[in-house]
């Protein structure tokens, strides 16, 4: 018996120390983000203008901490509901945006705004039936199509789904009052954080928050529930219970988040992936990545989409741009590939 | 648990209640075990009967769809049979929790799929959910385990590297060491030497002998009559999901009986004590009409 795996691998210890950096990097650019903005010149509040300017102060603690704070939650959330997502479906190439959640999310707050009065709850509320609906649907669809691996399966069902939400949506979108409903339903889809208050900020932790942290605590399981059933089950896992219960968490999460920040899309693909390149596939430690790294990912976005403009830029529109550009760098990249 | 690991036992660590288990019984016996896919459907296992002795190999022998993994997964308690009953140690299957049959039973399944890319002692590791409860992370006790399981079988060296960079003969043995990693008093092996080369096939069956040797009880699953020629001591040969013969190795396997089970005509010969199977239409062979 070797001694070596009593204490660790390099590897589990560089991936440690990787993740302390993560934190440290996370800690660090919230401090930062605090100072960047608009107020009073471009770019940069000056530490000086808190202890002149009672207004900078007022800005930061009002607008800008619970704006800086929901980023990280975003990423955090949307990261780790990827991660779950890929590692429960066995399959890298998914995310919310593959599986129908974000979609079905999307014409659930559209036809909340349209239809049910527009009430903040109710969005969140229906963003989060609509969307575990279209993750149910992408999954029974996957099990029925007859083409393919599962792996293309799965995403075809996603895409196959979200293309029917996406035609409900513009319907609404094509009855909505153009004047009232259009505005809210086309901003919540171009997804950003301009709008998040503290109250906003606490709605979305009182449901994400609690998800999250259960998924962080069965992160080690993740592992045994990305394997066949027959394994999971010799190894004495509740494999189907199991994995209710955290994709149930993370479209949950995923869901509270989108109700308020709108579509963030391709977080959930591309920040998994990188966290498993960077720290390793074994889910103890590259779900706690993905987290970290999510947050890192969101709140530099939205710090450049609420500074480099005089006027905003929807954060959707950053996350996809940089999210789809990374993804097609690491997909030309040789040694990747998708293992059934 | 803890007790016996961190005296760094061998790998034949016997659990606690494990050794409350019957020494006298057979490891696994089944009793007119019927099986069937769906309602309506032909049975996969109709009125199957069989004892594995502990401490042997036993070879699950047939033709495909004959309903060797049917048994298999029945053994292990994943499919829940119609009829009949399935004993682990003399206690009913179905009296032992999934934990505690999980702790009793390891799996290596045919093709076992790993999706991501943890590395082979990740992998091993996870041989020790049994042990872990829903939020607990494996520890220093259940580290050590894995590099036991991996020492076993021999891939110590490949403690780091990625499982599905493997070649098929290293990842069927990083499959096992995931299940020894689990402790188990019987390994369940579904095809073990089936996609493999020779060299291979004779690494995994060694692996096998030395788990023997340490008392662990094995049910393989092959449809090479020759793989458990060499290797098992009793063969339970099947087909069309019945028992056709079962006994030891060397009187079970004879050249009437594998004609009758595989439905073409081979010749049993025996070398250095155990049966050969010629299965190819060899000029002069006698035909005995299938």
């Amino acid at each position: 018996m070797s001694a070596k795996a009593l204490t660790l691998y390099p590897e589990a210890r560089r991936a440690r120390a990787r993740l302390v950096v993560l934190g440290c990097l996370v800690i660090g650019l919230l401090g930062v983000s605090l100072f960047l903005g608009r107020y009073p010149g471009p770019y940069w509040t000056p530490l000086r203008a808190l202890r002149e300017d009672p207004l900078a102060l007022r800005l930061i603690l009002n607008l800008r901490l619970p704006r800086i704070l929901s980023a990280v939650v975003v990423g955090m959330t949307l990261s780790a509901a990827g991660a779950v997502f890929q590692m429960v479906f066995r399959n890298p190439l998914v995310d919310s945006g593959f599986l129908g959640v974000s979609a079905g999310a999307s014409f659930g707050a559209s036809l909340a705004i349209v239809a049910l009065g527009g009430r903040a709850l109710t969005i969140q509320l229906c963003a989060a039936l609509f969307g575990l609906l279209g993750l149910g649907a992408s999954y029974l669809l996957g099990r029925r199509i007859r083409y393919g691996d599962w792996v293309l399966r799965l995403v075809l069902a996603g895409i196959a789904v979200s293309a029917l939400y996406s035609s409900g949506t513009s319907v609404l979108k094509y009855t909505a009052d153009p004047l009232r409903q259009l505005p809210d339903i086309t901003f919540w889809l171009l997804g950003g954080l301009w709008a998040i208050t503290w109250p906003d900020l606490m709605q979305v932790l009182l449901v994400a928050a609690p998800c999250l942290a259960l998924l962080y605590l069965l992160r080690w399981r993740l592992n045994l529930l990305s394997m066949r059933d027959e394994t999971a089950f010799s190894l004495g896992v509740a494999a189907g219970r199991e994995r209710l219960v955290v994709l149930l968490a993370a479209v949950a999460a995923s869901a509270a988040v989108v109700s308020k920040a709108g579509l963030i899309g391709w977080v959930g693909l591309i920040v998994p992936h990188i966290a498993r390149r960077w720290l390793g596939a074994d889910a103890q430690r590259a779900l706690p990545g993905a987290m970290l790294l999510g947050a890192l990912f969101v709140l530099a976005c939205d710090n450049v989409a609420r500074t480099l403009l005089s006027g905003e830029i929807p954060l959707g529109i950053l996350t996809s741009f940089v999210g789809a550009a990374l993804f097609m760098a690491i997909m030309m990249r040789r040694e990747w590939q998708v293992r059934r | 648990m803890n007790a016996t690991l961190s005296n760094a036992t061998p790998l034949l660590a016997v659990q606690p209640y494990a050794a409350e288990l019957s020494a006298t019984e057979p490891a696994v016996a089944l009793r007119e075990v019927t099986f069937r896919y769906g309602p309506g459907e032909p049975p996969a296992l109709d009125g199957v009967s069989a004892e594995v002795r502990a401490g042997s190999i036993t070879a699950v022998l047939g033709p495909n769809g004959s309903g060797k993994s049917t048994l298999l997964h029945v053994l292990l308690g994943l499919l829940p049979p119609e009829w009949g009953e399935v004993r682990l140690f003399g206690r009913p299957l179905s009296a032992h929790s999934r934990r505690e049959s999980s702790r009793l039973v390891g799996l290596v399944p045919q093709n076992e799929h790993v999706t991501f890319d943890l590395s082979v002692f990740e992998y091993a590791l996870l041989g020790r959910a049994p042990y872990l409860d829903l939020l607990e992370m494996p520890g220093p006790d259940d580290r050590a385990c894995a590099q036991r399981a991996l020492d076993a079988t021999g891939i110590a060296a490949l403690a780091r590297r990625s499982v599905p960079a493997l070649s098929g003969g290293e990842r069927q043995l990083a499959t096992v060491a995931r299940a020894l990693a689990q402790e188990p008093r019987v390994l369940l092996l579904d095809e073990p030497t089936s996609h493999l080369d020779l060299a291979n096939v004779r690494r995994i069956l060694g692996v096998l002998r030395s788990l023997r040797a340490d008392g662990r009880t094995i049910v393989l699953t092959t449809h090479d009559p020759n793989a458990a020629a060499a290797i098992a001591d009793d063969v339970l040969l099947m087909r069309g999901g019945q028992v056709i013969a079962a006994g030891p190795t060397g009187s079970v396997m004879d050249s009437e009986r594998l004609s009758a089970t595989y439905g073409v005509t081979v010749e049993v010969v025996e070398v250095r004590g155990r049966p050969l199977v010629l299965s190819h239409d060899l000029d002069g062979a006698p035909d005995r009409g299938a």
